[in-house]
């Protein structure tokens, strides 16, 4: 069973919350959302974000040396670092150059894929995509830091569903290697561009948002901001959960699975009403699933899932995970995890 | 294993500026085209953000194809990311513009190599990955120029920097255009080589008006050591992309007495010139200053002179260059 997937897998997994908490009490207080209203219906009781204590960019790199266990940095192939992670000088060379020069992996390609939360579905993707293209490509390190906290203005209306944004940083080593516990499948991808343009960045004095079509060099704050919300809202309801379980399904099924057959969903951080309705295309419970606290780290919240999915020995027989993200724009992405053992030889009759 | 053909190809810049204009205040024109390379750059009047470049030469590029908007299964943009022109998406955008809503989308903003070398190399990979893919849109801006400050001599460097934007439809099967071999490199530490400065361009602060003005801050790159960066720049390009250009050669099982040309993005003339007695190249060595520095994007305008020239066809040709600060990328072709 085993040799009729590339042997393509994690290797290696880091991944760390930034070092400021603050519990729903007192995002309460920031936000004028209750505190009920944030565990109950948004579904958090904890948000990160980074404080003085330690720098998202050196804790990337100390999330990249975790996810090595060990591996020579000069071994590294690629580096892809996920949704164009935030650095000073980004606009001369991006977070993947930092990484190479601070770890030494002196032959390591460079890439960044940059498509929001589904940032780390495309570049798992990506990732795969050229191992299988390119046999000499043996040790890739995925990357993201997440600083998005500073773009959300608690006070308004229209991004509440947001509010829950945290930050933080994680690393992943794919790796070929036949003995691997676990083999990297199939992603596939739902796309449905007319969304580009509902959630945009704006700021306080402007009258229009900053777009793409028109340039934006000013001195003032920027946030994210819905244009309209109730026309937004309505739109994405109608087509995001059937885009979502049609993602799934595809990346499922070419990748030798049903829907069924899923152990555990690894996905963002959403609504408890949401979750138990995507929860419900697998016919998982949500007791069944790893629990999370704290609000949704980008692309990172997959990472996380990883991580708990290891340190908590979920999936001790083997079985099947799935990573499920969208992306605002709007992008519905899953990619399929197996891992090996007995449950797995069984699903694989 | 042939994976795709280039069906057609795309093209859209800024306005053209003579090189002879350009900081003409500061340095001689015969100085600068001598050691600099800078033929022409292009470099909006006003303004022109990367969505519009990147749509214009995508529309040309599915013209030249004769493929209509809803063929396209994948559209993958490459460009660096900036926040004046910030989007969640690239791809998503031009994909909503052309009226094509659901094509498979992604947007890379770093990248080893020249944008052109890059995408054929990920597209490559993709095709083979997917058997259900049959055309892709490849298209990759460059919007940098005003980052070249003109009034710094010191910086003349970086003056060549444009605007502009190639697209390549790309096909599954045989055809011309089919990637053979690919080898790249990036080298990390060049980055502490260039800085990033902001200044204020207008007359500062007006409370009347201040939230409204357009033009308040400004960035510019600059060398950090420019009396260094020049030879140290020109002895890193020749030594890696000399590097990258015999692993592609070697990749396809090719030699470079195999190939026609050796078709380069902007080359500095030193640069050019090293590379040309590294490699033994003479006279099939072909630098392509006339659009000035586009991150790759200039290799389409280029490649469009290449599939056109009968006497190639059929022939094997390397598409390489560089991308600053330290990207260097080499591909082989079929064409």
């Amino acid at each position: 069973m085993s040799t009729k997937w590339p042997p393509i897998g994690i290797a290696g997994i880091a991944a760390e919350l930034a070092d400021m908490r603050w519990d729903s009490e007192e995002f309460a207080r920031f936000s004028n959302i209750p505190a009920d209203v944030l565990e109950s219906r948004l579904g958090f009781r904890e948000v990160f974000r980074w404080g003085d204590g330690r720098g998202h960019i050196e804790t990337g790199v100390h999330c990249a040396s975790r996810a090595l266990a060990g591996l020579d940095p000069r071994e590294v192939d690629l580096i892809c670092t996920i949704a164009h992670p935030y650095h000073p000088e980004r606009e001369i060379y991006g977070y993947a150059a930092v990484l190479q020069d601070a770890l030494g992996a002196e032959k390591a390609e460079l890439l960044d894929v940059a498509d929001t939360c589904a940032s780390v579905t495309l570049g798992l993707q990506m990732v795969r995509d050229l191992m299988l293209s390119e046999p000499e490509i043996r040790n890739v390190l995925v990357v993201g830091i997440v600083t998005t906290f500073d773009n959300l203005d608690l006070s308004n209306p229209r991004t509440t569903w947001m509010a829950n944004l945290s930050d933080g940083a994680g690393a992943m080593l794919v790796r070929r290697d036949p003995h691997l516990d676990n083999f990297l499948l199939e992603t596939a991808q739902l796309v449905d561009a007319q969304f580009i343009d509902d959630v945009a960045f704006a700021s306080p004095y402007m009258d229009e948002p900053i777009s793409y079509r028109t340039r934006f060099r000013r001195f003032l704050p920027a946030h994210v901001d819905v244009a309209d919300k109730a026309s937004f809202k309505e739109r994405l309801d109608e087509v995001t959960m059937s885009s979502y379980i049609g993602a799934a399904r595809e990346s499922l099924e070419r990748s030798g699975f049903g829907l069924d057959q899923v152990d555990y969903v690894g996905t963002n951080r959403m609504k408890p009403s949401a979750w138990r309705e995507l929860l419900d295309a697998f016919g998982l419970k949500p007791e069944e699933q790893i629990k999370f606290h704290a609000g949704h780290v980008g692309p990172l919240d997959q990472f996380l899932f990883l991580q708990s999915l290891r340190e908590e020995r979920r999936l001790p027989k083997g079985g099947v995970a799935v990573l499920a993200t969208p992306g605002v724009g709007f992008h519905w992405t899953v990619t399929t995890v197996a891992f090996k053992g007995p449950r797995l030889e069984a699903l694989r009759g | 294993m042939t994976s795709y053909h280039i069906a057609g190809i795309g093209t859209a810049a800024a306005e053209r500026v003579p090189g002879g204009a350009v900081g003409e205040a500061h340095v001689d024109a015969g100085e600068l085209l001598a050691a600099v390379g800078l033929e022409a750059r292009h470099a909006p009047e006003r303004d022109i953000s990367p969505f519009e470049l990147a749509v214009d030469a995508s529309r040309d590029a599915l013209a030249a194809a004769d493929v209509g908007p809803p063929d396209v299964d994948m559209i993958l943009h490459l460009g660096r990311m900036r926040v004046e022109y910030f989007t969640w998406g690239l791809s998503l955008a031009v994909a909503k513009e052309l009226g094509h809503l659901t094509p498979r989308c992604v947007d890379v903003s770093e990248f080893t190599g020249p944008s052109l070398v890059a995408g054929l190399r990920l597209l490559r990979a993709k095709f083979r990955a997917d058997e259900r893919l049959s055309t892709a849109l490849l298209v990759f801006p460059h919007r940098f120029s005003d980052f070249a400050d003109t009034d710094v001599p010191e910086d003349r460097w970086l003056w060549p920097l444009s605007d502009g934007a190639g697209a390549l439809v790309l096909r599954r099967g045989s055809g011309p255009g089919a990637p053979l071999g690919s080898a790249f490199a990036s080298d990390g530490t060049a980055a502490r080589s260039i800085g990033l400065r902001s200044e204020v361009v207008d007359e500062g602060p007006d409370p009347d008006g201040f939230f409204n003005h357009e033009w308040a801050l400004a960035k510019y790159y600059f060398l950090r050591d420019p009396e260094a960066w020049p030879l140290e720049f020109e002895v890193r390009v020749a030594t890696r992309l000399a590097d990258t250009i015999e692993r592609a050669a070697a990749r396809a099982g090719l030699g470079l007495d195999d190939l026609a040309v050796v078709q380069t993005g902007y080359l500095y003339p030193g640069v050019a010139e090293r590379l040309r007695q590294h490699l033994g190249l003479g006279s099939r060595l072909a630098a392509h200053n006339a659009q000035g520095m586009m991150g790759g994007a200039e290799l389409a305008f280029a490649l469009q002179t290449l599939m056109a020239d009968p006497a190639l066809r059929g022939t094997r040709v390397a598409l390489a260059g560089f991308g600053l600060p330290g990207h260097f990328g080499a591909l082989i072709a079929a064409l």
